[in-house]
């Protein structure tokens, strides 16, 4: 009988390299895998998150020649990845705004190999006094449950993200009323990390939000009254907003925003959240890959951050990405 | 409402293969102010051998109101029985006009994602399933195009939007290529019987328009197809 241990399903037998079992060819004989299991506990620990988070991403899969080829390559001192980057360089991005007719703002980005995002920012005006977070996200994953481990955690982490660094200063009507910010990510497709994705999306769609004109008076605290809206005329929402960059470290390299089959053979992965300038909370480390997770010298840490700081603080690279 | 005639379509456009890398087939489609975008994968292998059929496909279809679709945003349950409702017509409706005898023990799986929703959510999320399923190569008998129509004051009325929708009896079909064949019916409420031949009559003409529309795409994106492999 044979036992299906992740999402491909091939029959093909399962290869032990000196970077773990590779995680192709998932189908065994059962008195195989519990071999397997015995020998490499750790691939397969918390296998049901393993497997979640393989369900989004079908082609990450490499052969062991081609995995250690591409490590090595990646490992050297002088780094050469598979589609010619250099550690700063972003994939190609494409991007659009402003489509959603019935949303405040909205953005969808797509990357080069396919991954998908689309985000809407819809507003609605609160009573300051009875809400704690002026704003809230709401995150869907295509092929992933909305109460899967794997879109909770990212959940929270960018509702941590936007909640504490989006002032709210900005989203202020009156003395009493504010806006507060409802952003909904909707990831179509993804085969990378989705977080920088979802990240940048987001920060485009807040960039082209238009919030109704108020027209009653701005204080309000000695009449009851409630906020009155001008009927065609909108404001631009200014805000600065945080953004987050996935960093992949292998061996003493690190390098920005990894693709699927750099994500495969990472030793280890990095979130950095960059805002006005300096990095940020959260910042901490992600599973990039299922099997060979390798601890983090804390020197590369510091590494990452100025690598993020480098491309994060030139307003030309800024600019490229975000226009 | 909107300043249309009885017998008029909202501006319907169409887009196939708007995710290459992503999907095998895919789709995107806007009819009034509704979206909706269709991803189709397969024919694949299935996830588990319970659903596998010895003798034909097993569609999964699967549709995704997103909560900023509507005006006010509305957190919608995924097991909302409207929704599920739809699921297993479409389900019925598309078992019958894919050839699933054609691909034995695999799976096809359908995401509908509906981006803003005004009114002919049925019918958007039918057109964008033919025009995916056609894109993914998808061996089909014939185009089922959609469109709602409803009736008021002794007036039917064609491809209705969310304001309409709400206050009037209306009935979404879909119809199979040209034919006067209907290959889905839903009805929510109630329609005079007498009255129901009209509205039935301006909903197979307008869901002739809209198939002869999603046909000129399907060429238009043929033509490119081809050109690109005639200059290789």
């Amino acid at each position: 009988m044979a036992k299906v241990l992740g999402y491909e399903y091939g029959k093909k037998e399962v290869m032990r390299t000196k970077y773990g079992v590779v995680s192709g060819l998932w189908v065994c004989a059962e008195s195989q895998y519990k071999k397997i299991r015995e020998k490499f506990p750790s691939s397969f620990d918390q296998s049901g998150h393993n497997e979640e988070v393989l369900k989004g991403t079908r082609r990450m899969l490499l052969s062991a020649t081609e995995r250690s080829y591409l490590y090595e390559s990646l490992h050297s001192k002088h780094i050469i990845r598979p589609d010619g980057r250099n550690i700063k360089q972003f994939r190609p991005i494409q991007s659009h705004t402003g489509f959603l007719e019935l949303s405040n703002g909205s953005s969808k980005i797509t990357l080069s190999d396919g991954s998908e995002c689309i985000v809407s920012i819809k507003a609605k005006v609160v009573d300051k006094a009875q809400e704690q977070d002026l704003v809230s996200v709401d995150l869907e994953i295509a092929g992933h449950r909305e109460d899967s481990p794997y879109t909770l955690s990212l959940t929270s982490t960018l509702q941590s993200l936007y909640a504490k660094h989006i002032p709210r200063e900005s989203l202020n009507l009156t003395s009493k009323f504010a806006y507060k910010l409802y952003i909904d990510i909707l990831v179509i497709a993804t085969y990378s990390h989705p977080l920088t994705m979802m990240s940048l999306a987001t920060y485009l769609a807040l960039q082209s939000t238009f919030l109704p004109k108020l027209t009653s008076s701005v204080d309000d605290k000695e009449i009851e009254e409630q906020p009155t809206f001008h009927d065609y005329e909108f404001v631009k929402l200014q805000v600065t907003v945080p953004v987050i960059f996935t960093v992949a470290v292998i061996g003493e390299n690190c390098i920005i925003d990894p693709s699927a089959e750099e994500m495969e053979v990472s030793d280890n992965g990095l979130i950095v959240s960059w805002f006005d300038g300096k990095p940020i909370s959260p910042m901490g480390t992600v599973r990039l890959s299922e099997t060979n997770i390798k601890s983090l010298n804390p020197a590369l840490i510091v590494k990452s951050v100025d690598l993020v700081s480098s491309i994060a603080n030139s307003p030309w690279n800024v600019q490229i990405i975000l226009s | 409402m909107d300043g249309r005639r009885w017998n008029e379509l909202r501006r319907f456009q169409c887009r196939i293969n708007t995710h290459p890398n992503s999907a095998d087939g895919s789709s995107f489609v806007e009819q009034g102010n509704s979206k909706v975008v269709c991803i189709v994968e397969g024919p694949m292998e299935p996830p588990s051998r319970s659903q596998l059929s010895a003798t034909e496909a097993t569609l999964n279809i699967s549709l995704n109101v997103t909560p900023f679709s509507s005006i006010d945003r509305k957190r919608r349950n995924k097991n909302e029985r409207r929704i599920q409702e739809i699921i297993t017509s479409l389900k019925r409706t598309f078992e019958q006009s894919i050839i699933t005898d054609k691909y034995p023990r695999t799976t096809i799986s359908i995401t509908c994602h509906v981006l803003t929703l005004d009114g002919g959510l049925i019918s958007a999320v039918t057109n964008s399933i033919t025009l995916a399923l056609i894109d993914a190569g998808i061996a089909m008998y014939d185009y089922i195009s959609s469109v709602s129509a409803g009736f008021y004051d002794n007036t039917p009325l064609l491809d209705l939007n969310q304001l309409e929708e709400n206050d009037l009896s209306y009935l979404t079909i879909g119809i199979v290529g040209k034919s006067e064949k209907l290959a889905l019916l839903i009805l929510e409420n109630k329609i005079p019987l007498d009255k129901l031949e009209g509205v039935l009559a301006i909903a197979v003409a307008g869901g002739h328009r809209i198939r002869d529309m999603m046909d000129k795409e399907v060429r238009r994106h043929g033509e490119l197809r081809l050109s690109k492999l005639a200059n290789k």
